[in-house]
């Protein structure tokens, strides 16, 4: 008698979980459960969010920017904007910068500019 | 077929004996991957399909005299998630899925909870078979752990329920025969039961379509029946 009861708690764990795969394959789907389901999703987005929130440093430390390097400083600025050509094809497509229209570019941005790419490539 | 019946460990987070997955008494901070991964994996179908899972886990439960219902199914997977979020399920993402790993802990917490629905005594629910005595008279005998014969009584009972709404169905017989006998896998039973991959498949449907209408049947009733 036990053998057999045993075998009946056996199967019915086997078969209740084996259906349930099926039915989370091919169950009944309902608005209600739906908007459910989407409900948990948008409670848990938040808590995470949150999580994030909690987890961003206090502050964020602002890294002064090195100054200016005497050589960048003595050129002209078509030496500058020759150099930067050099620099761009250099680099090659790849490479993004925030500033397109060189004529909207004061002088020292352009020097600050070169300098960030001389850096970031080891040139200059 | 998956390993899940070999490997879950209980977690059944409400009862006194706790052994949930992994557990640490460590407060749990989940690195940026580990939360873009789960906030990743954590859609509304995973979700819904986990509660499709959970309701033939929940009619288990109710046979066992536990009083639940469909919100019962929405729990275990709101606690399964909830849980694994704030660290009391340990996942991890190398490891396994988050779908099989909320599947692994509503299966094991379900199986958890019905084993201790001792809250609820055993009533012979107004259909007095042969089977239903005769456990009756098993589980009387077994005085040593008189949880463990109650859940073979409810199982016994809900075992002789299923097998007699898929009496004329000779496929769906031998799929419960061979698990009877042993079997766990899908290649268990296919070589046990000399069925093609077809039949196993469609036998498991009808099967799912008997255990889904008990289920409603038990969870409209809010586990009264």
């Amino acid at each position: 008698m036990k053998n057999t009861d045993d075998k009946d708690v056996r199967t019915l764990d086997i078969i209740t979980h084996e259906v349930g795969l099926l039915e989370m394959e091919d169950g009944r789907k309902s608005t209600e459960d739906l908007r459910w389901a989407e409900g948990v999703v948008a409670s848990m987005r938040t808590k995470i969010a949150q999580y994030r929130r909690d987890n961003l440093p206090a502050s964020v430390p602002i890294k002064k920017a090195a100054p200016l390097t005497a050589r960048l400083l003595a050129m002209p600025r078509a030496a500058l904007e020759a150099l930067f050509g050099t620099l761009v094809a250099a680099v090659g497509p790849e490479a993004q910068f925030a500033h397109r229209n060189l004529d909207a570019l004061s002088d020292n941005d352009l020097r600050r500019m070169i300098q960030t790419i001389e850096t970031h490539t080891k040139q200059g | 077929m998956t390993g899940f019946t070999d490997t879950a460990p209980e977690t059944g987070r409400n009862d006194d004996s706790d052994d949930e997955i992994e557990t640490s008494a460590e407060p749990f901070s989940p690195d940026a991957p580990w939360v873009n991964t789960f906030e990743k994996q954590l859609t509304a179908k995973l979700i819904d399909g986990l509660r499709n899972y959970a309701r033939p886990r929940a009619y288990a439960v109710a046979r066992a005299g536990r009083k639940v219902d469909d919100y019962y199914a929405r729990e275990l997977v709101q606690d399964a998630i909830g849980d694994t979020w704030s660290g009391v399920l340990r996942w991890d993402p190398q490891r396994c899925t988050l779908e099989h790993h909320l599947i692994r802990a509503i299966q094991s917490r379900s199986d958890k909870h019905r084993k201790h629905a001792k809250e609820n005594p055993h009533d012979a629910i107004g259909d007095f078979t042969g089977a239903s005595h005769a456990a009756e008279v098993s589980a009387s005998s077994v005085r040593a752990n008189p949880e463990e014969a109650a859940q073979r009584l409810y199982s016994r009972e809900t075992m002789a329920l299923i097998r007699g709404l898929a009496a004329d169905d000779k496929q769906v017989t031998r799929v419960l025969d061979a698990y009877d006998a042993g079997a766990t896998t899908k290649e268990d039973v296919v070589a046990f039961a000399k069925m093609r991959d077809r039949t196993y498949h469609n036998a498991h449907i009808r099967l799912k379509r008997i255990v889904r209408a008990l289920t409603d049947h038990k969870l409209a009733s809010k586990g009264q029946a």
